[in-house]
């Protein structure tokens, strides 16, 4: 069937069977290998993506569900040849190792800051549980969210704006598509 | 793995839904709410319906009722609204608390409230929340409406009062007011795993506020369903919940749930988390009526 949906920011019209995961038209009809296979079962979080600034397993949504939604993958996030400040405190502070957690780990806990669920370690934990992360032992990765969470000049801004608004605030004043808020 | 080749259908009301669901008889249609169990026994290979009939559209989602009484919640309301909510924390608070240890926050994210219940996994905190709290399942047919009381709502694994070819649109719990309070406790393998054992307990205070009056006490992973526990009640009725008695609660619990073994327990484990979970849950109630009443 025909599905259509913006994806990181670019409308999209794929044809795409009905049966496959969002992971699978993601990864084998956009050909967008960032959102990760892991499990396969909603347990490890490597394919979350953000639909409509929500985070979701795209192992476990179908393909047609996200008709008329703005789909995220990490690939999304970096702008203009910098990576995303979350991205950045990943790197700097050793929350990536071997990396395949990595892309929904990341998304997971951009959403968790925007909606106010990281405001302390217990927190990032309790909105990171079941992003399955094999080599850091999270400590790392903890670190990172909260370093993000605090030192990123709009992070307060962030955390209470809906999905959408992000690069808006440093932007050109071009208003993102709805529920597409941190594409290029 | 994948899920298997099936038909999908996006209907937008639920006089729609319901005839699609219909179907011809001969072939397996399935409601689709949040997906996160279907989804993945689908790609699992567990389940392997013909027909996916996706409720995205259907406007099931909104809730009515405040303060003590009867709360209806649309069978899509998500496990995340439940938990994030100010307002339905206000309204349903061991349906909010209870919520928070639904699966991990993606699944959490979509995963519904209708699908849950209907879905019927034997673990489901939701279940213990419907038994505690009481209340009715709101049931659509083609031929009308029906109520199903949540004690005769679970039938067993996977199943429940749902019949094929309905749906499960509307969850009423009877949230009671001032006097009372609720609590919960799982206890699981990892943060986001299923539950070894969970508990979910309403405490009402008599009008002294001395004692417990009444007690509803609802444990999931213990059995084919989840299941009010009537012998960790019946302690607790007319008796002021301290140590020794949450100790009596324990002990008849463990007593009266048969788990069996599995592939991560022994039956004798998870009957004893259970006898932990109900008096944990049970005391956390008994603290906040307390609270409550002075």
């Amino acid at each position: 069937m025909r599905i259509s949906f913006t994806l990181n920011g670019a409308p999209q019209s794929l044809e795409c069977p009905a049966h496959w995961t969002l992971l699978r038209m993601l990864r084998d009809v956009a050909g967008r290998t960032d959102a990760k296979h892991g499990c396969g079962e909603g347990v490890c979080g490597a394919c979350a993506v953000l639909v409509d600034g929500v985070a979701m397993n795209s192992c476990s949504v179908l393909a047609p569900q996200v008709e008329g939604t703005g789909v995220e993958t990490v690939a999304g996030l970096a702008s203009g040849g910098e990576l995303h400040p979350l991205q950045a405190e990943m790197v700097e502070r050793g929350g990536v190792q071997c990396g395949f957690c990595t892309p929904g780990m990341v998304l997971s806990a951009l959403e968790a800051v925007r909606v106010g669920a990281a405001g302390s370690d217990a927190e990032i934990r309790h909105s990171l549980a079941g992003n399955l992360c094999r080599c850091t032992g999270y400590g790392k990765i903890v670190a990172a969210v909260a370093a993000y969470r605090d030192g990123d000049p709009d992070g307060a801004a962030i955390a209470s704006d809906p999905p959408g608004e992000h690069r808006a605030k440093g932007g050109e004043g071009a208003a993102p598509a709805p529920g597409v808020g941190i594409g290029p | 793995m994948y899920p298997r080749p099936f038909e999908y259908a996006r209907p937008e009301s639920v006089a729609e839904a319901l005839e699609a669901l219909a179907g011809d008889g001969a072939s397996e249609a399935r409601p689709l709410a949040g997906g996160q169990s279907l989804v993945p026994m689908m790609s699992l290979g567990l389940a392997a319906p013909d027909l996916l009939v996706d409720l995205a559209r259907l406007p099931l989602a909104g809730s009515e009722g405040n303060g003590g009484g009867t709360v209806r919640l649309g069978a899509l309301t998500r496990h995340r609204e439940l938990e994030r909510s100010a307002e339905l924390a206000a309204r349903v608070p061991l349906a909010s608390e209870a919520a928070r240890f639904i699966g991990n926050p993606r699944v959490r994210n979509r995963g519904t409230l209708g699908g849950s219940l209907s879905h019927a996994d034997p673990a489901s905190e939701l279940g213990t929340v419907a038994l505690a709290y009481g209340g009715r399942a709101v049931i659509t047919g083609q031929g009308g409406e029906r109520s199903v009381d949540f004690d005769e709502f679970f039938h067993g694994f996977f199943e429940t009062a749902v019949e094929s070819g309905e749906l499960l649109t509307a969850v009423e719990l009877d949230v009671p007011g001032a006097g009372s309070g609720h609590g919960f406790h799982e206890v699981a393998g990892r943060a986001d795993d299923f539950a070894i054992a969970a508990a979910a307990a309403v405490v009402t205070l008599d009008e002294a506020g001395a004692a417990c009056a009444d007690a509803r006490l609802a444990l999931a992973g213990i059995a084919d369903r989840p299941l009010r526990i009537g012998a960790g009640e019946d302690v607790c009725r007319g008796a002021a919940i301290d140590e020794p008695l949450l100790d009596r609660v324990a002990a008849a619990v463990t007593e009266a749930v048969t788990p069996e073994d599995d592939a991560f327990v022994s039956a004798e484990y998870r009957a004893r988390a259970a006898g932990t979970c109900a008096a944990r849950a049970l005391a956390a109630a008994w603290e906040r009526a307390r609270e409550g009443a002075r």
